[in-house]
């Protein structure tokens, strides 16, 4: 058998007529460029059905979420008793590390909560009032002595759990006076929740924690409505809390005796500067609930170190009024 | 035996059983001291359940369940009502002590004076009435003679 011939036609491409070898292997090299498909452009009015459709979808599963959940539960409370509310200087680079501790050890604890961080336009007395609305029971102040003030000022009318964690600013007396001690440490405090019960002073509408004081007295005060104390020109401090714990005057100042410590500062004297007097004790001590100032002239009082003036004045206490979270080691 | 020596002479009076009740309920708060300074002067009602120490002016009454001491330039005008007292200042009013009463001698009282125990110390100075109970005395009697002194008969005779 003859072998069969395969014929094999191999189309020659006709070679340019003026062409060189160097132009016939660029063409080669020269990929044509992919073309990718075009995506399909939507009408304006498909965009629009999409998008009922997909709010559509939401509102269907909202709504079935709220069939699920049990009808005695508020959807608006939180999960957590607690609120924290931290300083506005507590914002920078500078707090970030102990901040990060706090909240890690509050987490391990078990008792984290509501973060809110004070600002030019967060007032703390909307955010304590929505928190409490919502189921918060004990409101935390991450901050200083102004802020604990400022917070006691607003808890105290409402029932809530006052704590502290001090930080930063180096001004944490009332911490320290009630044993909380500074930064990661306090979250222990906290967590251990010893509530403690202090008065709290009123002066007309406003709140103070710890002392008013006047110089040179020319209104007398008249105590529980029975008698009347005066002391002209002398100093008076009419003490619920120390503070500083310096008035050594008085053995104990109790801010949980439901009562005013009054201390009056006689004027000195030539005589008593001279050191003639032999007065055993140069400083009177009263105890009082109920105190009123009256006067026609205009006098000034100094609230929690805040100069203010009055013509009439009504100070009253409000035994065990402030609840607070207080440390084993607390002073008062 | 406490009971039995009170039983025998009569001394638990309702008034000391009330005062023991008061002292039982008061906190060491409410004992505290009070102290009016030279240079300080009170006027009114002042009541009082832990000790006062006086050394400036009071005028109107001065109440207390427990020790008063009133020093040498204090000056009150005042009835007083004290467990016990000691009385270096000068006093215009009356004076019930329920205990012992101590005048020292730079004291000035001009007033009634009721105590269960008295000292006058030379150089004291009393104008007004004296009484001191008998603590021997049934309470019976007392309360017979007090009714006796209040009978229009008697004042006549």
């Amino acid at each position: 058998m003859p072998p069969k011939t395969i014929e094999v036609k191999i189309a020659k491409k006709s070679a340019p007529k003026k062409s060189g070898a160097s132009f016939a292997i660029s063409k080669e090299r020269i990929k044509k460029p992919v073309l990718k498909p075009i995506a399909k452009i939507r009408t304006f009015d498909e965009i629009i059905r999409d998008k009922t459709a997909r709010a559509k979808v939401k509102r269907n599963i909202t709504q079935e979420l709220v069939k699920m959940k049990k009808p005695g539960i508020d959807s608006r409370t939180y999960s957590s008793p607690y609120a924290y509310i931290y300083a506005d200087y507590l914002k920078g680079v500078k707090f970030e590390k102990i901040m990060r501790g706090v909240e890690n050890r509050l987490t391990d604890l078990g008792i984290s909560g509501r973060i809110h961080r004070l600002s030019q336009f967060k007032n703390l007395e909307e955010i304590i009032e929505e928190d409490v609305k919502r189921g918060v029971s004990t409101v935390v102040v991450v901050g200083d002595d102004a802020m604990v003030k400022e917070a006691i000022n607003i808890t105290a009318d409402l029932n809530v759990a006052l704590g502290i964690i001090p930080v930063g600013s180096g001004e944490d007396s009332i911490a320290a006076l009630l044993g909380v001690p500074e930064g990661v440490a306090a979250c222990d405090t906290l967590s251990q929740r010893i509530v403690d019960y202090l008065d709290i002073g009123k002066i007309n509408n406003k709140i103070f924690l710890s002392r008013l004081s006047i110089f040179g007295q020319r209104t007398p005060i008249v105590c529980d409505g029975k008698y009347e104390i005066f002391s002209p020109g002398g100093d008076i401090v009419i003490y619920n809390l120390d503070l500083e714990n310096k008035e050594k005057l008085i053995k104990k100042i109790n801010v949980k005796d439901g009562r005013f410590e009054v201390l009056v500062k006689p004027k000195e004297t030539l005589g008593m500067k001279l050191g003639f007097g032999k007065a055993k004790s140069n400083y009177s001590l009263f105890f009082a609930k109920e105190i009123i100032m009256k006067s026609t002239a205009v006098f000034s009082i100094y609230v929690d170190g805040k100069k203010n003036f009055y013509k009439e004045v009504e100070i009253k206490i409000l035994p065990k009024k402030l609840k607070v979270i207080v440390g084993k080691n607390r002073l008062i | 035996m406490a009971y039995g020596y009170n039983l025998m002479f009569k001394r638990n009076t309702e008034e000391e059983k009330n005062f023991s009740v008061e002292n039982s309920q008061e906190s060491e708060d409410d004992l505290r001291d009070t102290i009016i300074a030279q240079g300080v002067r009170v006027e009114g009602d002042f009541n009082s359940k832990g000790n006062v120490i006086i050394e400036g002016a009071v005028m109107g009454s001065v109440k207390t369940n427990n020790n008063l001491h009133v020093g040498e330039r204090a000056k009150i005008s005042a009835s007083i009502t004290a467990k016990d007292a000691f009385v270096a200042g000068e006093i215009q009013g009356n004076i019930k002590v329920r205990e012992k009463l101590e005048l020292s001698p730079t004291s000035k009282v001009y007033g009634d004076i009721e105590a269960k125990t008295l000292i006058i110390n030379a150089g004291a100075i009393l104008n007004g009435k004296c009484s001191m109970p008998d603590p021997n005395a049934p309470a019976g009697i007392k309360e017979k003679k007090s009714k006796k002194e209040e009978t229009p008969e008697d004042e006549i005779v």
